[in-house]
């Protein structure tokens, strides 16, 4: 049986160092499998609870329960979260899936205070060169991994339709940007959107796009170049989506479907300058795709 | 046996914590197995230990740094140790106590320093053995001097390469000393082997000069010109950095080559690649080779001194390739990437061939070792007696101090940052 609800408990952390320890192992469909070691558990629950996002009530953490099953050893308990284990319910969009943020996993038995799981070994190979089905919509993506804590923990992203990143080339003034489109298919009139950041959509960057690959763009393929020297006015910062067809919806630029939790510091690309500005591409926290302009 | 591990601080990170407790561990299934770790900076080891081997500290920082004999600096252990600056007055008082009154069957120092006080001051009851995890060559010339004074008095010293031992059996002379290889071990992985599809090359090392990671990059522009859906990525972390990061962007090849950062445990990383690279122009051992094969990755490295070629079987487990050659190593690299059965095979190869630098073999190399030796001691066999040795002692010292206290002066302030460091390995 599972559960999932809106709890109103923060909860307390473990430090580092106590707690159960679990080995995680993501499969092929991108469910992941825990084994934890847990002496003495009775009837261990694993629990993930959503950490609020900054700015957001902290006492609103969705989360969700995933019974566990002994190994048989008496010391080991298996858990696997995967839409199955998740399944709200049927006909529900999320079904299933977790919403976009980080996850955070405790084990809790009994009357007991949840404890929060540390990470053990993290094997997440399936992910580096997964393949999708590219008109599944949702598109969830689930990455466990271990937070600077040591703890174990999962980012995930939900997202209808989503628009992944490929190879980006830095020109000497411009930015020429492959990605392919999930959970829909980008039309003839589909264009690259740079948004400005704070400007609520109002100033925008449109360049057209270049349907990739064989069957006229069917596969979703395309690319952009961008002119940098039109984003680098002044400093700000630029979001980049695509338009998938005249008047159609605005869809963010981003790298999710791989096994790298966060992209910001280790996909770095070199910058371009403009006067005395310089314009570089980089990935958000939440690894979507912008364009940092800034003076040098 | 009885046999006691002297360490400088098993509470630490690093290479020759991690080789020891594995070696400790794997002896403790047949023997009593202690590590006396001279320093102590926090309640627990970092790396985990088998509750059968017993740990214990002589100094222990939390309280004791601000003690004044601590403030004074050393004279047994030696000046021309890179780790002298960490040790004291106290320190030589307590690790003399200790190898006084200890009652192993076999003692064991774990570094140069720790060796000249096993040397100078192991009791004949115990069979004296040190253990050299850096190498003969790159200690300075001043240590190498004063080794050659004190090792004469060691029963046997163990190098990690059979081309060290070598160095120390041409380089130093010491008669009736045993000097043999015994090599780092590393335990079977705990994740699953990689399967040889993955297209990355890894490679994980500190980013430092001799792991000439910028020719590993170099060699990798020419494997991406011909293979642009394979990418390289390099875990670890350190001063090249910056530097390596712009020949990235120079070479334009910020899409297939990654600095990926620090990464423990790095097991699951190894695996999701299928070729492990190595470009070092030294290698005192070796340790990520071993490490990639016991993941099941064949190990393009270059055969530089001293560890690489004594690991792999060059064309069998990996490929062995000219020092400093950018173009050798790319194709070694494309090889193995355009030959998916050759990448595989030798994948399955590199598995099996490092199972001899498990710690079960390893471990029952030390203890043939160990137990010829305490067998030689009660035949009346061993090294120089300690009358001798009281001589040296004298010597070494005075000679010792006089550099050493210059030396010190002034850097008693600085100690405690040094020592509570990150850096606190043995």
């Amino acid at each position: 049986m599972t559960t999932t609800g809106v709890t109103a408990t923060t909860g307390t952390t473990a430090a580092a160092g106590q707690g159960p320890r679990a080995d995680c192992v993501v499969d092929t469909a991108g469910g992941l499998a825990l084994e934890l070691t847990l002496p003495g558990a009775h009837e261990p629950r694993l629990l993930l609870r959503l950490r609020p996002p900054k700015g957001k009530d902290p006492e609103r953490r969705p989360c969700h329960e995933v019974e566990m099953a002994p190994a048989g050893d008496g010391l080991r308990w298996l858990a696997v979260v995967d839409r199955r284990s998740l399944a709200l319910g049927e006909g529900t969009l999320e079904e299933g899936a977790l919403e976009e943020g980080r996850w955070d996993l405790f084990v809790v038995d009994g009357e007991g205070e949840p404890a929060q799981v540390r990470a053990g070994i993290n094997d997440v190979r399936a992910l580096v060169e997964r393949e999708r089905d590219r008109s599944a919509s949702p598109i969830a993506v689930r990455i466990p991994y271990a937070t600077k804590t040591g703890h174990l923990a999962v980012r995930a992203w939900l997202r209808p339709v989503h628009a992944e990143a490929g190879e980006i080339r830095v020109g000497d003034s411009s930015l020429t940007v492959h990605a392919t489109v999930f959970g829909a298919d980008p039309g003839p009139e589909a264009a690259a959107v740079a948004r400005l950041r704070g400007s609520k959509g109002r100033e925008r960057v449109e360049t057209p796009v270049t349907a990739e690959g064989g069957g006229g763009g069917g596969g979703g393929a395309f690319s952009f170049t961008l002119d940098l020297r039109e984003l680098a006015r002044a400093p700000a910062v630029w979001d980049l989506c695509v338009r998938l067809s005249h008047g159609g919806s605005v869809v963010r630029i981003g790298r999710l479907l791989d096994d790298v939790p966060d992209k910001k510091k280790i996909f770095v690309y070199p910058g371009v300058r403009v006067d005395a500005l310089e314009a570089r591409p980089y990935f958000t926290l939440d690894n979507d795709l912008s364009v940092d302009v800034r003076v040098v | 046996m009885r046999i006691a591990f002297l360490m400088h601080n098993g509470y630490g990170i690093g290479g020759t914590i991690r080789t020891t407790f594995n070696l400790a561990q794997a002896l403790a299934e047949r023997h009593d197995i202690e590590i006396v770790s001279v320093l102590r900076h926090r309640e627990l080891p970092t790396f985990d230990l088998d509750p059968r081997v017993r740990l214990r500290h002589l100094v222990d920082l939390r309280t004791e740094s601000d003690d004044p004999r601590h403030q004074l600096p050393a004279k047994v252990f030696p000046a021309a140790e890179s780790r002298y600056r960490q040790y004291s007055e106290l320190t030589d008082e307590r690790v003399a106590g200790y190898l006084r009154t200890a009652d192993a069957d076999v003692i064991v120092g774990t570094r140069p320093g720790l060796n000249v006080h096993l040397a100078l001051q192991g009791t004949y009851r115990a069979v004296r053995v040190g253990q050299e995890h850096l190498t003969l060559d790159t200690h300075p010339k001043a240590l190498r001097r004063g080794l050659r004074r004190v090792y004469p008095r060691l029963d046997a010293l163990t190098t990690v390469t059979e081309a060290d031992a070598e160095c120390y059996r041409r380089g130093m002379r010491l008669p009736g000393v045993r000097i043999e290889a015994l090599p780092n071990s590393v335990p079977e992985p705990a994740v699953a082997p990689a399967d040889g599809h993955g297209r990355l090359v890894v490679a994980a090392g500190r980013l430092a000069k001799v792991k000439r990671y910028d020719l590993l990059i170099r060699a990798f522009g020419k494997v991406a010109a011909e293979r642009p859906d394979w990418g390289l990525r390099i875990y670890g972390g350190g001063e090249e950095e910056p530097r390596l990061r712009r020949l990235v962007d120079e070479l334009g090849l910020y899409n297939n080559v990654f600095l990926m950062g620090r990464a423990s445990p790095i097991e699951p990383e190894w695996t999701k690649g299928s070729i492990a690279a190595v470009t070092s122009s030294f290698e005192g051992f070796g340790m990520t080779i071993v490490e990639a094969m016991r993941c099941g990755l064949p190990v393009v490295s270059t055969a530089c001194p001293l560890g690489p070629p004594e690991i792999i079987k060059d064309g069998v487990d990996g490929r062995l390739v000219p020092p400093g050659d950018p173009d050798a190593v790319a194709s070694a690299l494309l090889e193995l990437i355009g030959d998916d059965g050759l990448r595989r095979r030798m994948g399955s190869a590199a598995q099996v061939n490092s199972q001899r630098f498990d710690p079960a073999p390893v471990a029952e190399r030390c203890e043939r070792l160990f137990t010829e030796l305490v067998a030689a001691r009660k035949a009346g066999h061993g090294p120089r007696r300690p009358m001798r040795g009281t001589l040296l002692t004298g010597a070494y010292t005075a000679i010792d101090a006089a550099a050493g206290v210059a030396a010190h002066a002034g850097r008693a302030v600085r100690r405690r940052g040094t020592v509570r460091g990150k850096e606190a390995g043995a």
